[in-house]
């Protein structure tokens, strides 16, 4: 591990000033944030990460998970994910963000993680991963190996000719569909970004993942009014039962009408090279009668223009039966 | 009946009997290798290759000797001489990892060991072994899946004990196979396994005087001082 | 080879400081004899091994931990992970090392009550926190029922992912979790048993929360 300085920043604003001195936010950054450090440390034992100040915010009052004045929520930045998963309103209200943190990696990783960090959580591509290995995303210009190497678990939606890594997050496609807020306090005060907006598809510059600028502080996620009556479902599909990436999960959010589908949220994750909301098939949805035929017309149109790589084509079916067997559950429920 | 008195009383045939180093392995005392310390105990972590096939061109540790708490970086030009343990009689075909440490400079799988950073904390240890930079020429890996045929094709000779023995022959699957009522020819393949336990690889190892103690994971503790003690 | 046989020292309780000479070369011959990382007394008491101080190394930081109800002042390098700064700095070896990466769940512990994985946090980030440990958890004397349970129930093989099962099934105990084997194993997904005592492990802690239920 590279040496650095741990720091603990007495308050928000002093944070701020000090991770706006960072070259950048992005891959490669010399000051970096330190929530839970699922991601963090991980990384920095690989050197993939090589901060020289690490800032650690967990003492900051920002985990608290309260109602917004709109009758949304309000969700702090160093909220743990358990302790999100487990909170009675996102149980009763959000139950497929619930259901998806649950499904996410483990029981100890849960009770560390924060709802901060884990929108910002890096891909499991094993050439990121490798120091030994050309990688865009580390070394722009060096190349994608993944390409024509190991890539079974890596993007069929929103990859480039310069990087195919996945967003495995499965908290990040929940709140994809549940149209989040992401609130940050930076050096120019403070911006609220809708969800998807804040991950950036790699194109040519797979080095930058996010729109967040040095000094940058996510402080909260507000999550909209829940939407009254709704039938959510969070499926997710995976090589083992449990403690495992995605290989294609979906997030749904219905309401129905008389058995017509009057409001539709649909989100895929272990496909996309960011989480995956998808517009498309929520228009084949919304109006329609609530049929197999309907399910699977939207899954067909959630999936237009994937490309699948060398090692993965079985993704795109796996991704439609994913979403229409999501579609399905989520109605007779 | 025996009673609690009698040297017999307390047979476990037949009943439920916790094992003797239960008590020890629940409540975290049970020393695993890397569980012993000593005083002023230095820490090593090796420099793996990266490559799978080739040689080893050029290693640079000055960066990594001049890393706070590294005490050296030993690799084949600075470890002195570690002589190639003897064989025993009746050995010369198991296949087992006979080369001492840094003996050439031919790389033969990706991970061997190329160099060890030595200092007084492992965090210092890796970070050291982190900051060794080597250069080699790569070759293509043979990564053949099918196995190859041994010299004597139809005979199977033992490889364990004092002389070689025929264990099995090879009869005549062709003939049989012709003449066979029913005929399936199919190939099945199963991916490598490999025996991983939890575990981590780790040895400890402590000089008085002239007297070596080892402390390792394995099931080979005769072998492994043969090796070390040659 | 000599064939005298080496003689242990007896376990020497007296706590020492370990002392790191300065410099570079070649790494000297270790001391003699040996003193054992724990000294347990017949009343199953641990004290941890003396303090490991770096005075060498650049940037080391102090931190202060409560670990098993014990206050420890220490000097640290910043990039120690809580899994060695228990293992190594302080000597308690029960928390294990597995993965270092977090996949394996061998070094969970509990920090203000809840399970964690130790490989993942730098020790830093839990100056002035409470860990509980396996150790502090029960004696082979005094055991906690999960500690009992495992014994009787066989729950392990090797015994190395022991320690951060029966963490994580303690804390486990106040999660919530269905009653059935399938809702355990669930929650113990997080740590891996390579022996695959997975089914004596379900039933010890089955048998534990049906006790309490």
């Amino acid at each position: 591990m590279h040496i650095f300085e741990f720091i603990r920043p007495s308050d928000q604003a002093a944070a701020i000033v000090t991770a706006a001195q960072s070259k950048t936010a992005q891959q490669g950054a010399d000051v970096r944030f330190m929530g839970g450090g699922t991601t963090l440390i991980d990384l920095m034992k690989l050197n993939v990460e090589t901060p020289d100040r690490v800032l650690d915010i967990n003492r900051l009052p920002l985990d608290k998970i309260e109602a917004s004045p709109d009758g949304g929520l309000k969700i702090g930045a160093t909220v743990r994910n358990s302790d999100l998963a487990n909170h009675p309103r996102v149980q009763k209200e959000y139950s497929v963000l619930s259901q998806a943190i649950l499904n996410g990696a483990s029981a100890q990783i849960r009770n560390m993680a924060t709802v901060g960090g884990n929108l910002l959580q890096r891909t499991r591509c094993v050439y990121f991963r490798d120091t030994a290995m050309p990688c865009n995303k580390r070394e722009p210009g060096s190349g994608c190996p993944a390409i024509t190497g190991h890539n079974r678990t890596l993007a069929i939606l929103g990859a480039s000719e310069h990087c195919i890594a996945t967003n495995p997050s499965d908290m990040c496609v929940a709140m994809a569909a549940l149209e989040a807020t992401i609130h940050v306090q930076g050096q120019k005060g403070p911006r609220a970004i809708p969800f998807s907006d804040l991950h950036l598809l790699p194109g040519n510059t797979p080095q930058r993942e996010t729109v967040l600028e040095p000094g940058d502080l996510i402080t909260h996620v507000t999550l909209p009014p829940p939407v009254v009556g709704s039938k959510q479902l969070y499926l997710k599909l995976r090589d083992r039962a449990s403690y495992e990436f995605a290989l294609a999960s979906a997030a749904v959010v219905l309401t129905l009408a008389a058995g017509r589908i009057t409001h539709a949220r649909i989100a895929l994750g272990g496909v996309g090279t960011k989480p995956w909301r998808s517009h498309e098939a929520e228009a084949e949805l919304i109006g329609k009668a609530a049929a197999e035929t309907i399910f699977r017309q939207a899954a067909e149109t959630a999936m237009r223009g994937a490309k699948p790589q060398t090692e993965n084509r079985f993704k795109i079916e796996l991704a439609k039966r994913c979403l229409t067997h999501a579609l399905r559950t989520a109605v007779a429920s | 009946m025996a009673t609690t008195d009698s040297p017999v009383a307390a047979s476990p045939i037949g009943r439920d009997t916790p094992r003797v180093d239960g008590p020890k392995k629940v409540t975290g005392l049970a020393q695993y290798t890397s569980d012993f310390h000593f005083p002023g105990m230095l820490y090593a972590v090796p420099v793996e290759a990266t490559i799978a096939n080739g040689k080893l061109l050029k290693l640079d540790t000055a960066a990594a000797e001049k890393m706070s708490g590294v005490r050296a970086v030993f690799h084949g030009a600075n470890i002195g001489k570690i002589f190639r343990s003897t064989q025993a009689p009746g050995f010369d075909r198991v296949c087992e990892e006979r080369r001492p440490p840094f003996e050439d400079d031919v790389i033969r799988y990706y991970g061997q060991y190329i160099a060890l950073a030595v200092a007084d904390t492992f965090e210092a240890a890796k970070a050291a072994a982190d900051a060794v930079r080597a250069t080699y020429t790569k070759e293509k890996p043979n990564v053949e899946a099918r196995l190859e045929a041994g010299p004597d094709r139809d005979v199977v000779l033992t490889t364990y004990g004092p002389v070689p023995r025929e264990q099995s022959k090879r009869g005549d699957p062709e003939g049989a196979f012709a003449g066979a009522p029913i005929k399936l020819d199919e190939t099945y393949v199963t991916p490598a396994e490999t025996h991983n336990p939890l575990e981590l690889h780790a040895t400890t190892a402590l000089w008085d005087r002239d007297m070596l103690t080892v402390y390792d994971s394995t099931q080979g503790v005769v072998n492994a001082r043969s090796v070390l003690a040659g | 080879m000599s064939d005298k046989d080496f003689k242990m020292q007896p376990p020497d309780p007296t706590r020492r400081k370990f002392l790191l000479t300065s410099g570079s070369g070649v790494a000297a011959s270790l001391v003699a004899g040996y003193i054992p990382a724990l000294t347990k007394s017949d009343a199953g008491e641990i004290d941890a091994a003396p303090i490991a101080d770096v005075p060498n190394i650049e940037g080391t930081v102090p931190i202060a931990l409560r670990i098993n109800g014990k206050d420890h002042q220490l000097r640290i390098d910043p990039r120690t992970t809580l899994l060695d700064c228990i293992r190594e700095t302080v000597a308690l070896t029960g928390t294990k090392k597995g993965c270092d990466h977090g996949q394996c769940g061998a070094c969970t512990v509990h920090v203000n009550g809840r399970r964690v994985l130790s490989c993942l946090n730098l020790a830093l980030m839990h100056d002035g926190e409470e860990i509980t440990t396996v150790e502090g958890l029960g004696t082979p004397e005094a055991m906690h029922p999960m500690q009992a349970s495992f014994l009787a129930c066989d729950a392990y093989q090797c015994g190395y992912c022991t320690s951060g099962q029966i963490m994580s099934a303690v804390a486990l105990l106040k999660e919530p979790c269905g009653p059935d084997d399938a809702s355990v194993k669930e929650l113990m997904s997080g740590n891996i048993c390579r022996c695959g005592a997975y089914a004596n492990i379900v039933e010890a802690i089955q048998h534990v929360r049906k006790r309490l239920m």
